[in-house]
């Protein structure tokens, strides 16, 4: 008896686990057979397209263009070449910052709106946050562009008014690619962060009330951190668009407002200088990468969801 | 709800319609089967089990336990990393699910909402090249077998609950297939409809002989409808038996706590004698008891001299005495633990005390109202008795 | 109650101001004037004829049509299929694939646009319809992924596996159960994709400048060269387009099967 406690488990299952000879570890035959592998070839051939005609250009182009003697120049130059294309980089930044911003401010209190509105009118307004998001950006700045003319909307309200008395040039100033960016982006932040908004349950809010907080101690305290994965999610979806905007710049923004992707343009199609092109691109590849890494890590694919996917670029 | 629950219950004593012969179940055999998910978390592990023909056999374990990948391993909707299943003899692991034909049922019954139940069950016949005839015959016939004539032609959508439940069944058995696995089926259904559905599952697999796999965490509902249960946890097949014996004689105490109310007391083994298992109580006052050697070969049979064991007794067994001397002479086949009553519950049919020992150990009696037994309240001083031959020693 | 009033009067004003293109370029197509004047004076269907008649417009409207089309019709069946693979499947890469297949969503266009201009140059099929098909197959394949994904997400696989039980082999369960109760949302990723690719028109701008114009690279031209009051009336046309094909969508994503 000084077995002990004998495992009642294996004898009472009738089988003895020892008495049949398990078949080699087949990992390879059944697997091969299994669904798992239809369905991983399935994946694996969109992927395929994707590698030959979307990686393979990139990758193919910054490889030919960076051991060219072009791209060699442009990396030392000194002088005015220099100073317009690090200004054109530092535009691109301060741009995208700006605009990033100004889409959370106003897309926040839009989404906050939107989730504390009746479902009747919540309906309309989503309405005229979608309608847009689904027509061309194109047709959209061309919008802008009649209704900020000498002769447009708003030149003839401010005169109707009398604040005025000349018409204003709005089209082709800084101002109005902001506000043609953020016209166009700030549907990303309203979608984003409304998701997340309205994922939260409305519990909490009581709960953090019946706790003595306030309107605003609740909004601080509760509301604002869980909503920040919309937040973050929309915030460097916007940045990232408007890193490589080119359509808005370059139809209403000022002669100053060069960004990096209008002087690839200018230096592939005026100048067919590929070489300094790559220079200019190289670091827009770099950070978009990076920020798209951060926001898988972070933010995770399912929030690109809530925003329907990143429409357009500016 | 409401038409479903008057339907069965009108029709519920309704002979059934005879199984033509042929069909009958086949036995299933799993040898070391392993599967891990994501490469370490172990789902089942080096599972060995015979079910025989015929059987309803029931997979029984919390959530997690690893019944429902069992299932879908012998489904064939996963694939195990070692080890083989044979149905009727015939390895299964390396043959494509469509192939196997074992009929299925899952928890929401996996109807195709786009076709009508005719077609629903039509499905696996006209997958076997079956000529139109034949599938109407064969549909009429299986849909009469579940007492849903004239269904043909309705939408899953337009169906109760335990209707849809019956034509998810009526499908997975359509085809004659050998066996049948079951996930939940009635997991979706409320007490009263589920109690219902029960016995007819039990006489459609009486009458039909098939064999029958069958996953469900609710310990009720595997004793009153399996031939044999395996009662599982974390992977591994914790004790294997009809449902009498995983209820009275189970394997240990994770088993007699899954299975129902079970008082556990915490024991020290004196010695082992011809008559039985001499042990006393850990906790003071030390009290004797005695449990009786047990031909199920029991898990704490071999405890040695000293070890600490658990003398399990179910609630029901325990019989409330009043005043806390034991009656009885040397001769008594009982044994005897005195004790305060702390609460009295009333729940219909039964009288529930919560009882502690001298000892202080927690124990559940139950008795029946029919038994018009004296009654108790809280403060009272009792005895608690049981027959010797319901303790069960498990080790700890 | 002040509070959430001023909240709502700078919500809609926002929102207003989102739309507020749509509000001026509709009016605009039906204007009677020469020039471009807004709110416009006397109202005529006037540019809608010009446009019509104008046969460089039409060839541009065609291009895109042609492009778009078969574009989508081989992004669809690729895309459905790797977006089943991503759900169903369990394979090894599978996260990586889950965000490389959205990488074409954020790569910047620019960026892939020049690089395509480069590559098409020199395997001879710049400014080709074929260049342009190519291209709009790696813009819509996200779309068509990412929407027919949500809806097999959404789809219940143990019926697919009931049919596989029931004796169907893989494809006919796919045929017969899968595609039956998920069509629509494959649809519905079809004509976004089709929306997304018909707009596009950095890429386009690289690889299309001379022989096969676009619609939106004919719009840009027009706009960078002067405002022409015909372009009003394209776009009236290309908004009244998007959102009879994104309703539909939006429609196409409620059907429910039976």
């Amino acid at each position: 008896m000084a077995g002990g406690v004998r495992p009642a488990a294996v004898e009472l299952i009738g089988v003895q686990a020892t008495a049949v000879a398990a078949p080699p570890a087949s990992r390879f035959g059944p697997a091969l057979r299994s669904l798992t592998s239809r369905y991983a070839i399935l994946a694996w051939t969109g992927a395929a397209w994707l590698l030959v005609w979307f990686v393979v250009p990139v990758v193919w182009m910054i490889w030919e263009l960076i051991g060219n003697q072009e791209f060699q120049d442009t990396l030392s130059f000194t002088g005015a070449e220099r100073t317009v294309n690090l200004r054109a980089l530092r535009n691109t930044f301060e741009t995208s910052a700006v605009t990033t911003i100004l889409c959370l401010i106003g897309g926040y209190i839009v989404a906050y709106f939107l989730v504390n509105v009746g479902p009747r009118i919540r309906i309309i307004l989503m309405a005229l946050v979608l309608i847009p998001y689904w027509v061309s950006i194109i047709i959209r700045t061309y919008g802008l562009i009649v209704a900020l003319g000498r002769k447009g909307i708003v030149n003839e309200a401010l005169i109707d008014l009398g604040l005025i008395s000349e018409p204003l040039r709005m089209v082709f100033t800084t101002n109005a690619m902001y506000l043609g960016l953020v016209q166009i982006l700030l549907p990303y932040v309203v979608l984003t962060v409304y998701t997340s908004l309205e994922a939260i349950d409305k519990n909490l809010l009581t709960a953090a009330r019946s706790l003595g907080a306030g309107s605003w101690g609740v909004f601080r305290k509760v509301t604002l951190p869980l909503s920040l994965p919309g937040v973050y999610a929309g915030g460097i979806i916007v940045f990232i668009i408007t890193l490589g905007a080119y359509v808005t710049p370059a139809l209403i923004g000022g002669p100053g407002d060069i960004m990096i992707a209008q002087l690839v343009w200018i230096n592939v199609t005026e100048f067919g200088a590929f070489g300094t092109a790559i220079v200019l691109v190289l670091p827009l590849i770099v950070i978009t990468m990076v920020l798209f890494v951060v926001f898988n890590r972070f933010v995770g694919v399912d929030k690109m969801l809530g925003a329907g996917g990143a429409r357009e670029r500016g | 709800m409401i038409e479903a629950t008057s339907n069965t219950s009108s029709q519920q004593t309704a002979p059934l319609a005879a199984e033509p012969a042929g069909d009958r179940g086949q036995d299933v055999v799993f040898r070391n089967v392993t599967k891990r998910f994501g490469g370490e978390v172990v789902a089942v592990d080096a599972m060995s089990l015979d079910i025989a023909p015929g059987e309803f056999f029931t997979l029984l374990g919390p959530s997690g336990s690893g019944k429902s990948t069992l299932l879908n391993l012998v489904l064939g909707a996963l694939q195990p990393d070692e080890g083989e299943i044979l149905v009727g003899g015939r390895p299964i692991v390396s043959v494509p699910m469509h192939k196997r034909n074992i009929g299925m049922v899952f928890q929401n019954y996996a109807l195709f909402p786009h076709m009508t139940v005719f077609k629903n069950i039509a499905f696996p016949l006209s997958m076997r090249k079956m000529s139109k005839d034949e599938i109407s015959e064969r549909v009429t016939e299986v849909l009469e077998l579940v007492q849903l004539p004239g269904f043909e032609e309705r939408y899953p959508s337009q169906v109760s609950g335990g209707q849809q439940q019956r034509i998810a069944t009526a499908r997975a058995i359509a085809a004659k297939p050998p066996l049948i696995l079951m996930d939940e089926p009635l997991g979706a259904l409320d007490v009263k409809l589920r109690i219902e559905m029960q016995e007819q599952l039990r006489l459609l697999h009486r009458s039909l002989g098939i064999t029958v796999i069958y996953v469900t965490h609710d310990q009720d509902e595997a004793m009153t409808l399996s031939d044999r249960i395996a009662v599982m946890r974390d992977g591994r097949i914790e004790q294997v038996g009809t449902p009498r014996e995983v209820y009275e004689q189970p394997a240990n105490t994770w088993v007699a706590s899954f299975l129902g109310d079970a008082n556990l007391i915490d024991c020290r083994v004196v010695r082992h004698s011809s008559t039985g298992t001499v042990l006393t109580t850990r906790g003071e006052p030390r009290t004797r008891l005695l449990a009786l050697p047990d031909d199920s070969d029991g898990p704490a049979e071999g405890a040695d001299t000293d070890e600490r064991v658990f003398l399990m007794v179910r609630p029901q067994r325990i019989d409330l005495v009043s005043g806390t001397d034991p009656p009885g002479g040397s001769g008594d086949t009982h044994n005897s633990l005195p004790a305060t009553v702390e609460a009295a519950y009333f729940s219909g049919t039964e009288l529930r005390y919560l009882i502690t020992t001298d000892q202080g150990e927690s124990l559940h009696a139950i008795s029946s109202i029919e038994e018009e037994r004296e009654e108790f309240g809280a403060g009272d001083r009792v005895t608690a008795r049981w027959p010797v031959e319901f303790g069960r020693l498990l080790s700890s | 109650m002040g509070q959430k009033l001023l909240l709502g009067i700078v919500a809609v004003a926002i929102l207003l101001f989102i739309a507020s293109p749509i509000f001026v370029v509709l009016p605009l197509s039906f204007s009677d004037a020469r020039g471009i004047q807004f709110p416009p004076e006397a109202y005529s269907l006037r540019r809608f004829r010009e446009f019509f008649g104008a046969e460089d417009w039409l060839n541009a409207l065609w291009t895109s049509a042609k492009v778009s089309f078969f574009a989508v019709l081989v992004a669809t069946p690729l895309g459905t299929g790797m977006a089943l693979g991503l759900v169903r499947g369990k394979f090894p890469g599978k996260n990586f694939l889950n965000s490389f297949v959205i990488l074409p969503l954020v790569f910047p266009t620019l960026i892939y646009g020049l690089s395509l201009f480069f590559l098409y140059r020199r395997i001879g099929i710049y400014d080709t319809e074929l260049g342009l098909v190519l291209a709009y197959i790696v813009v819509g394949l996200p779309f068509i992924v990412l929407i027919t994904a949500a809806r097999f997400r959404s789809f219940d696989e143990s019926l697919e596996l009931t049919a596989m039980s029931l004796g169907a082999n893989w494809w006919k369960a796919f045929f017969k159960v899968t595609l039956p109760l998920t069509w629509s949302g494959i649809a519905a990723g079809a004509i976004i994709a089709f929306i997304i690719v018909f707009d596009e028109l950095i890429i386009a701008l690289f690889i299309s400048r001379i022989q096969e114009v676009t619609l939106p690279v004919k719009m840009f031209n027009s706009l960078e060269l002067e405002v022409d009051p015909l372009l009003a009336v394209i776009a009236s046309f290309l908004i009244i387009n998007s959102l009879i094909l994104a309703g539909l969508a939006a429609l196409l994503t409620r059907v429910r099967h039976q």
